[in-house]
């Protein structure tokens, strides 16, 4: 997949025409699934390839591509659903309300432990993969995730209810 | 699946297999909650890619800036070695002009302290009342 992205980033014209036979039909099935309506999920469906199209070269090779691809067809999915208020009205005006500035953000990280903070910094930052991390700390991987998920709730508990409340 | 497996693997999104991936997502289609929690993650990692972004840019100026420091400190050691004819015995003619606007002009603008006179390279070194040319530490007459 990775090497078929490579070449779509070139603008190989037959990479574009496997990409498309090879997705066209999954994501109009996903959209229709979580739509619930044809119509509305062809259009997304080319929506989603205009997408792809326009942010391939923001695609970094070195990480894998269905989470990227997969991850733009749900915001597409997400932001269509908030823009036609149709679609699920009531939860819609309440998604995204959390407002996360930079200087927040830096204060609930420094009331987290050292411990903490490094082992945040490495997975978000330095990018190391929960895989790579359960090596370096010498535990399991599920142990390395379930560590992060507790950090990621202590944070955005933070975040949720002000710096005072951690 | 459950809400609290749905947002750990939102986090662990990049490491799901496509299989994971589609599972997880038809659960945030159905799960507003959740769904929030994937926007919250979106915004929590942009967040951090621009502080990650700032301060790629602060270390990146402070490398410039400590360059720039180092080349400052580095061609105004070599000016002192370069003013010491004496000691480095590399430089043989000086121009010594006192009143001469080109010297003088070199000399404001200073990046080069050197000047062209009949086709020989002089090291400015000082300026001085009579115009000179200094050769082998001598001053001769008149430039």
């Amino acid at each position: 997949m990775e090497e078929l992205a490579a070449k779509l980033k070139k603008g190989n014209r037959e990479a574009w025409e496997e990409f498309y036979n090879m997705f066209h039909n999954k994501i109009k099935t996903l959209f229709q699934k979580w739509l619930n309506n044809k119509d509305d999920a062809e259009d997304l469906t080319q929506e989603f390839f205009l997408k792809i199209r326009k942010n391939i070269k923001q695609y970094d090779e070195e990480r894998p591509f269905y989470p990227w691809l997969y991850r733009i067809a749900f915001n597409l999915f997400v932001d269509f659903t908030r823009r036609e208020k149709r679609y699920f009205p009531l939860e819609g005006q309440n998604m995204g309300s959390l407002n996360i500035n930079y200087g927040r953000l830096q204060k609930c990280i420094d009331k987290l432990s050292h411990e903490e903070r490094r082992l945040l910094e490495a997975f978000y930052i330095d990018r190391y993969s929960s895989k790579e991390l359960a090596f370096q700390y010498g535990v399991s991987r599920e142990a390395i995730r379930t560590r992060l998920y507790r950090i990621r709730e202590k944070l955005r508990k933070c975040l949720r209810r002000g710096e005072n409340e951690m | 699946m459950r809400c609290e497996e749905a947002r750990e693997k939102i986090i662990f999104f990049e490491e799901l297999s496509e299989r994971e991936i589609l599972e997880l997502l038809g659960h945030l289609a159905e799960c507003p909650s959740c769904r929030e929690f994937w926007e919250e993650e979106k915004k929590f990692i942009q967040e951090i890619e621009k502080a990650q972004v700032l301060v790629n840019r602060m270390i990146h100026f402070s490398y410039v800036l400590i360059a720039s420091l180092i080349f400052i400190l580095f061609s105004n050691i070599l000016s002192l070695f370069s003013t010491s004819p004496a000691k480095t015995g590399e430089e043989k003619k000086f121009l010594m002009v006192k009143g001469n606007p080109e010297a003088e002009y070199i000399l404001d603008g200073i990046e080069d302290f050197s000047l062209e006179f009949e086709g020989e390279s002089y090291k400015i070194i000082e300026i001085i009342e009579e115009p000179c040319i200094l050769e082998n530490l001598e001053c001769k007459k008149e430039v």
